[in-house]
């Protein structure tokens, strides 16, 4: 080899290095810089820097008002014990504010971060950045009872409860093509989670819904306009101006600005003003106001069961519910919208569940591992799950054989836990304001609220009406039904075919016809039966070729999912609702569901024209486009029993709906109800009886077998409890 | 609720060898008083009990004790067993009218030996033995409370083993039985420590294998742990006490289907130090040794070369 040859050599050498230098600049650039703006572009998504009104400096003297106010209860407290009733009021008065003020009280007065606040200097709360100050990195303590160290930030802004979607396995859930939600047969993972699923209740996606701002004209205003607040953004805790949409996407994160969004305190305070989550706009858009006063933050610990009311009340009780603590606290401004019909109706307070009555803390059961909470092992409502391999159960606590103290029965009462949930006999009933069947497509006039509402043609928490008993096995399908089976019976058991599809209930069929015939006052061109028909009957549309289709498709696809692990008779919550629909997106199953614009909707009363705004917004449309078909919509419909998502976007260039229906979804949601759990369960008499509330034909047991269970010859030698 | 059935067999033929087996016991049997009762018959009375007693999950924990009663019988095992052919009420007596049932009724049953007499049963079934033998376990000896045959074996499921059964599953089973009362798996792998590879000999063999006498036949003498056998080549040896214990059955059987040779050569079943054919050992012998002097002449063979080599360069 001589000189020459070496020297180019090294300049070959040096080339590469540069080019490999430039690729690797470029590659940085275009992540933490130009994807992001490009992002922003193509989704319409705006972040910017996040203020907050509420996160003021306080000087020391306010400090100190501050402190002294929110120690006073435990202060007043402890001089009560300390200093016995003498009779002489002024002197025990006197001697009490002493004992009040003494250092060791204030010393052992609860919320610490006073004391760690003044020692670092803390005059203001700035959200994150501020506990970051002392918690930049957390310790994690595993199932196995591994220690991890992680990044704080990193651990919340990659729980549910932030991105509210994920795009990995651990859905308990299974696509009407019977394939596992990302599970081992899908070809991509696809983020799925309260984020992009289909839902009836709310109305809305988070994008369309997130913060929105409705002027009401309520009777009590006189005529007024009044601003208020609406949308999914008010329980989730990040306040940005729209969900961590950059999350859903396989490069890419949050920027920091969003990060700072996240509210510690809701969950973290003991002390937070719901009054502040409210929707505010500005010149970058709207968004969820949050309370980030230093009053809240020197509350902090760890979180109370209040601090999960704050939000989850809302699906449990409701809003109905008079213990809802936040439903009382609407906003100081831009007063929150309560809704009547609750998700579930199933309370946590001490009156409705023997679990709070007990003083338990949410995290007892939901133990949590950093910030993420686990939800179970079972589910049918395509939430995503932080945890989905950490179990969440009644057995957990109560053993496999709970029944002890009931010497006479306790052997039968075990022995039907082979067979039945525990929540089977220990929920009796919802709350009467259980939302069953709620239709968006005739609002009418809601004079107290002063809007355009939906209406709820059926509320009702009795079993057999707004809740039934399916067989579960603990997964549901795409469209949250509980799959399950008769373990003895053959194909009797059918829900998708018989009891989701169905009402057949006498006094159901009279309430809904009932609120057809008030419709029709408003809405002319209603015919009643046919409405009773639709609301009753969601197949009522269907050719016999259609119905003898799907039945074929339920047992070539949906029966081996339902045959799967060990089914239980369980309770669920039933749900329907009519919205319009995407017909060029349609299966047996359902088909697309649009969502509505809170504002144009309550506002109007147009359902058609909220339709229209609402998929208007930048990411509906662009969900109409390749990229996104490519990338979620064409597995999203494979699960949802369509072949592929037709990307035929449902508004002309002249501002007309094309091939928009609407309709009831083709079958009742089941939603789990596990909360509300009263200690005295039911007797062998509520379900074998002729009436009783298992309706054990519909459950797929042989017409002999039914009748035997509704007049077990035991029973008559039964003793009483 | 599973409804029991007689009628579900498998088809495989040593089963059916044993059910005919089962069979020609009962109707030998002093009290086959069922014998001339069809099948179904049985089958339909014990489902009455079966509607409830079926359920898997018929049990509670003692409110003192926190002891769990288990009153599940699985009907299809049931079916299935030596008894699977009797009422529940030929062992079960009372009156078991009121629910849940007195105890003063459910306290009366049957014991082994109440049913099992007459010279030629004890003989074949060996029970005069068995009882000496359990006389002097442990157990017994020490006064356990409510201590009795049914401690050990479910009456409801228990049968001749099936000769194709493998040893594994009999070595769970087994084993299952006594951690019943003696702890779990893990914590008998911690009291186990002295062995080396607890957890595989705990897989592997029954504990009766070491908790009872030796030689072998004695299993229902159950000694106390401080004579458990503690020496190595009990097992690991050509004199093995497995074979009279763990692989009695299977070698017996083999035995009379293959002949002597043929049962032990065939035999799949192997323990370290307990090789049985002296040919295999043999072998085995030649092709170490063959390997070994292989590799020194080739060693050799490459040291000669290397050196020749050497002087040639030089």
């Amino acid at each position: 080899m001589n000189a020459g040859d070496k020297i180019t050599q090294t300049r070959k050498r040096k080339t590469y290095l540069i080019w490999l230098v430039a690729i690797g600049v470029l590659a940085w650039v275009g992540k933490s810089w130009l994807y992001p703006l490009f992002f922003e572009q193509y989704t319409g998504v705006v972040n910017a820097p996040l203020t907050y009104e509420s996160s003021k400096t306080l000087n020391a003297q306010e400090i100190n008002k501050t402190a002294d106010e929110l120690t006073l209860p435990y202060r007043a407290k402890r001089s009560q014990e300390m200093v016995p009733g003498e009779g002489n009021t002024f002197i025990e008065r006197l001697r009490r504010e002493r004992v009040m003020d003494l250092k060791s009280v204030r010393d052992g007065s609860p919320y610490p971060h006073i004391t760690y606040f003044r020692r670092a200097g803390i005059n203001r709360y700035e959200g994150p950045a501020t506990c970051l100050k002392c918690h930049a990195s957390m310790h994690v303590t595993t199932a196995k009872g591994e220690i991890t160290k992680v990044n704080t930030l990193e651990d919340i802004v990659d729980t549910v409860h932030f991105r509210f979607q994920k795009n990995s396995r651990g859905f308990s859930t299974f696509g009407f093509d019977g394939r596992e939600v990302n599970g081992e047969e899908a070809l991509m993972n696809i983020p799925m989670g309260k984020i992009d699923r289909a839902c009836g209740i709310p109305g809305s996606f988070s994008w369309t819904g997130w913060a929105e701002l409705v002027k009401s004209k309520p009777e009590a205003a006189n005529g007024d306009i009044v601003i208020r607040s609406e949308g999914c953004g008010q329980c989730h805790i990040g306040g940005n101006y729209h969900p961590a949409t950059e999350k859903m996407m396989p490069i890419g994160d949050v920027p920091e600005t969003a990060k700072q969004g996240v509210d510690c305190l809701i969950c973290h305070a003991d002390v937070y003003d719901m009054n502040q989550r409210v929707v505010k706009a500005d010149e970058h858009g709207r968004r969820w106001d949050q309370d980030r006063s230093l009053r809240s933050a020197m509350t902090v610990g760890k979180p109370k069961v209040d601090s999960c009311l704050n939000c989850h009340q809302h699906n449990l009780g409701g809003d109905a519910f008079e213990g809802n603590k936040s439903a009382k606290n609407l906003g100081h401004i831009n007063e929150r919208f309560t809704h009547d019909g609750a998700k579930r109706a199933t309370p946590f307070s001490p009156a409705t569940d023997v679990h709070s009555a007990a003083g338990m803390n949410c995290l007892d059961c939901h133990v949590p591992e950093g910030h993420k909470i686990p939800r179970g092992l079972h589910g049918v409502d395509l939430v995503a799950n932080d945890l989905p391999k950490k179990p969440v159960s009644c057995e957990g606590c109560h053993t496999a054989s709970p029944h002890v103290r009931d010497v006479k029965n306790r052997a039968i009462l075990n022995g039907h836990v082979a067979r039945l949930a525990c929540e089977t006999c220990h929920i009796k009933e919802l709350a009467d304001y259980n939302v069953v069947l709620r239709d968006w497509v005739y609002p009418i006039w809601n004079k107290k609220e002063g809007v355009y509402s939906y209406v709820d043609v059926y509320q009702s928490g009795k079993p057999g009406k707004g809740m039934t008993y399916l067989w579960f096995n603990g997964n549901g399908t795409f469209l949250a039904n509980a799959l399950g089976d008769n373990p003895t019976g053959d194909s009797r058991y059918n829900p998708l075919m018989n009891q989701l599809v169905k009402i057949d209930d006498p006094e159901v069929l009279a309430a809904i016809r009932g609120v057809a015939e008030q419709l029709k006052q408003t809405y002319p061109e209603i015919n009643v039966d046919e409405y009773v028909r639709e609301a009753a009957n969601p197949l009522s549309h269907f050719t016999p070729e259609q119905i003898e289709q799907r039945r074929q498709w339920v047992e070539e696809k949906i029966r081996p999912l339902m045959k799967k692990g060990i089914s239980r008779i369980t309770p669920f919550k039933l749900f329907n609702a009519r919205m319009y629909e995407d017909m060029s997106n349609q299966g047996l199953f359902g088909a697309m569901i649009l969502p509505f614009d809170y504002a144009s909707y309550y506002e109007t009363g147009d359902p058609l024209q909220s339709v229209k705004v609402a998929i208007q917004h930048p990411i509906v449309r662009r969900m109409y486009e390749t990229p996104f078909k490519l990338y979620m919509m064409d597995s999203f419909m494979t699960y949802f029993g369509v072949k592929t998502w037709s990307g035929e976007y449902p508004l002309t260039e002249k501002g007309e709906l094309k091939n928009v229906e609407k309709h009831w979804m083709r079958q009742m949601a089941s939603l789990m109800i596990n909360h509300g759990i009263q200690r005295d369960g039911r007797v062998c008499r509520d379900c074998h009886a002729e009436k009783g509330v298992i309706d054990f034909d519909k459950l797929g047991y042989t017409p002999e077998r039914a009748k035997e269970l509704r007049h077990l010859p035991e029973l008559e030698n039964v003793a009483k409890p | 609720m599973t409804k029991p059935s007689v009628t579900q067999t498998t088809n495989s033929w040593p089963h059916n060898a044993l059910l005919s087996l089962v069979l020609l016991v009962g109707a030998l049997h002093p009290l086959a008083l069922q014998a001339d009762e069809s099948a179904t018959n049985v089958a339909e009375k014990n489902a009455r009990c079966l509607r409830c007693h079926g359920m898997e999950t018929l049990r509670y924990q003692e409110l003192a004790t926190g002891k769990m009663r288990d009153f599940h019988v699985d009907a299809h095992k049931f079916s299935q067993s030596n008894h699977g052919q009797q009422g529940c009420v030929t062992c079960h007596k009372g009156d078991f009218a009121a629910l849940p049932h007195r105890p003063e009724n459910t306290d009366q049953y049957h014991s082994c030996a109440d049913c099992h007499t007459g010279e030629k049963v004890l003989q074949r079934m060996r029970l005069v033995g068995i009882t000496a033998q359990y006389k002097k376990s442990v157990h017994v000896q020490r006064g356990v409370s409510g201590f009795d045959c049914f401690s050990c074996h479910n009456p409801h499921e228990s049968r001749l083993e099936e000769i194709k059964t493998p040893e594994g599953n009999i070595v769970d089973r087994d084993n299952d039985v006594c951690l019943k009362c003696h702890g779990t798996r893990e914590s008998a792998e911690e009291k186990h420590r002295i062995i080396p590879k607890a957890p595989l000999h705990l897989k592997e063999v029954r504990c009766l294998e070491c908790h009872t006498p030796r030689p072998g036949s004695v299993i229902h003498a159950i000694e106390p742990a401080a004579r458990a056998e503690r020496t190595c080549e009990a097992c690991h040896s050509r004199d093995s006490i497995l074979l009279t214990k763990l692989y009695k059955y299977r070698l017996h059987e083999s035995e009379r289907r293959t002949g002597f040779i043929n049962g032990v050569v065939l035999s799949d079943f192997y323990v370290i130090g307990m090789t049985r054919h002296p040919l295999l050992d043999a072998l085995g012998i030649l092709g170490m040794g063959g390997a070994f002097v292989g590799v020194m002449f080739h060693g050799i063979g490459r040291w000669l070369a290397a050196r020749r080599r050497q002087n040639h360069e030089t």
